[in-house]
């Protein structure tokens, strides 16, 4: 017998079944809730960053200042970290230690840090020309920003959040040690800790399927909206 | 529009004593003091070198940039000290178009050019009627629903032509329209501009840097140097009686009709007699003064170089002449030309050269510059 091949022998017990599904659910609504707040977060924090940079539609220095420095303290803070600094105010907040709210509320300020790079990224990479034919015609600036920025930048937007879908199914899988469940709970309960790699696999092959659908669906939606 | 008692008429926009400097890094004057008014109907030109300032000075129109100093007066309003509010309801009366044109990629062509109507809350149905007639004012039906990313260049500019046009400004601003697009395009989208001017009687102000381009539609010129205004006049004038060493160097480089020392040098090879200089005016008939100045004289007369073109629709141009003939009998020849009130330039025979003043000049201010 080679023993990487052993632990298959454990099988799938017909209870996984039900916890796989429960498991998935759950990851289901923490990527979820989280890409819609964290995303509209970050939309925000993002448009907010790109509006008040020198030379911007809202130029301003104290608020590029302060976002940007939030942002680049936040963002490289290693997720399982950050999820164990911000306990007590996660407690304050969701009121729950552990379980799923518990860790969307983490989730969605990291996610919001990130998305408001990738929103910022994406309106730096738009024609600075498209702003001031807005303002020649009489445009407000909000509506410049608002109206006729997001749907130039809508390709890299869609993009950028796929992108970020994927980060953060990675987050919900490391939020398990906050016992919120998910996929990655399941695959490290009872695969990883109980040997059993058919169990990983399975939850592996999940995410991957999970992976490929988001992505092709982003990437096809993206391409429906460039017209360059 | 209404304007203010005691103004002149026809004056659209007045820039008086208007600076503009940027303070980026380094200290850039971009506007110095300009003061001149752009009549109403009229195709007005600022050409200058890159970096002249003429940019900025189009832009303080429609208050892109702001002035630092100094009134100006668009459709009778003091344009610097308008809120944002009712600047941008100033804007819709100042159609801009672009070098690099500027269009919505993300919006078909009639949405682009019904985008005007669409901020100024027209119902859908009115917007969709005005960007089609418009459509088929720059003659460009047929893309409507095409995306900008699938049209040429000059289609490109029709399409920033007709969402200029959308909110019926007064005034229209060509920043650098043509200078992205190869020649016969941009002949193409200048003629469409006097279209603009003379059909809707839009007041258009053009910024270039191609002489050829003031020489094709515009009526008056202004000469921009490090943010001043160096010359100014009628483009005839300015083109008939250059007064800066700037000014004539664009009028040679849209011309060509005066041969430079080199190709003089190349002529007289094969022209190895008196070679004048003799500039064309629409008032006399130069060619005519060429006949009867030659009559009688045994001195032939062949036309060796020059260039005779439209300037504001009157013709403009010289021609370089080779004179065969007793020197007395040339001499002769240039004192009738003279009289007959011609501009003549004696460049004098292979073995007695004469130096061209004109291109001497403009040989010393390069020599200096560089």
């Amino acid at each position: 017998m080679i023993p990487l091949l052993t632990p298959l022998e454990n099988g799938w017990q017909d209870a996984y079944t039900s916890y796989l599904f429960e498991s998935l659910g759950a990851t289901l609504i923490m990527v979820g809730v989280t890409l819609v707040v964290g995303g509209l977060c970050g939309l925000v924090i993002g448009l907010a960053l790109f509006a008040s940079r020198k030379g911007g539609l809202f130029a301003n220095k104290p608020v590029f200042f302060t976002l940007n420095f939030l942002v680049n303290f936040i963002r490289p803070i290693p997720f399982i970290i950050f999820l164990a600094a911000i306990r007590p105010v996660t407690i304050a907040v969701t009121g729950h230690s552990i379980g799923i709210e518990s860790a969307i509320f983490p989730m969605s300020i990291m996610c919001a840090m990130a998305t408001s790079r990738l929103v910022e990224q994406s309106l730096v990479g738009t024609d600075p020309g498209i702003i001031e034919a807005g303002r020649a015609m009489g445009a407000s600036r909000l509506h410049i920003l608002i109206r006729i920025l997001i749907p130039e930048a809508l390709g890299p937007l869609i993009l950028g959040y796929v992108f970020l879908i994927i980060g953060i199914l990675d987050m919900s899988a490391m939020a398990g040690a906050v016992g919120a469940g998910g996929l990655g709970n399941f695959a490290i309960q009872w695969g990883h800790n109980k040997y059993n790699y058919l169990v990983v696999w399975v939850a592996l092959g999940i995410i991957i399927v999970m992976v490929q659908i988001v992505q092709s669906f982003g990437n096809w939606l993206s391409r429906r909206v460039i017209h360059r | 529009m209404t304007s203010p008692p005691g103004e002149c008429p026809s004056e659209i926009i007045r820039f008086e004593h208007v600076n503009k400097t940027f303070t980026d890094g380094h200290v850039v004057k971009a506007v110095d003091d300009v003061t001149l008014e752009i009549r109403k109907g009229e195709i007005f030109g600022f050409i200058g070198y890159s970096g002249a300032g003429k940019s900025t000075l189009v832009r303080l129109i429609n208050a892109l940039e702001r002035a630092d100093s100094g009134s100006i007066q668009v459709l009778g309003q003091e344009v610097t000290t308008l809120g944002e509010h009712e600047l941008n309801a100033l804007r819709t009366d100042i159609g801009m178009i672009f070098q690099q044109f500027n269009l919505f990629s993300a919006r078909t062509v009639i949405e682009n050019v019904a985008y005007p109507l669409k901020l100024a809350k027209e119902p859908k149905a009115k917007q969709l009627e005005r960007a089609r007639e418009l459509l088929d004012f720059v003659g460009i039906s047929d893309k409507a629903d095409n995306y900008p990313a699938q049209l040429s260049g000059g289609q490109k500019q029709r399409v920033g032509i007709a969402r200029a046009l959308a909110a019926d400004p007064a005034i229209l601003l060509a920043d650098e329209a043509t200078s992205a697009l190869d020649p016969e395009t941009t002949r193409d989208v200048l003629d469409l501009l006097r279209r603009v001017n003379r059909e809707l009687g839009i007041t258009i102000v053009i910024i270039t840097h191609a002489m050829e381009v003031v020489q094709y539609v515009c009526d008056r010129v202004a000469v921009m140097e490090e943010g001043k205004v160096v010359e100014l006049g009628s483009t005839y004038d300015v083109f008939s009686t250059p007064k800066e060493i700037v000014t004539r160097r664009f009028i040679n480089t849209a011309l060509h009709d005066r041969p430079s020392p080199e190709t003089v040098a190349r002529l007289r090879k094969y022209h190895p007699g008196r070679l004048v200089l003799l500039r064309l005016k629409d008032s006399l008939g130069s060619s005519l003064a060429l006949t009867a100045a030659t009559k009688g004289t045994g001195v032939f007369a062949s036309i060796v170089f020059g260039s005779i073109v439209e300037v504001e629709e009157r013709p403009f141009g010289s021609v370089t002449l080779e004179l065969v003939g007793e020197s007395e009998a040339t001499d002769e020849v240039i004192r009738r030309l003279q009289d007959a009130g011609s501009w003549v330039t004696d460049l004098g025979t292979a073995d007695a050269p004469l130096e061209d003043p004109i291109w001497a000049e403009l040989m010393r201010h390069e020599g200096s510059e560089s």
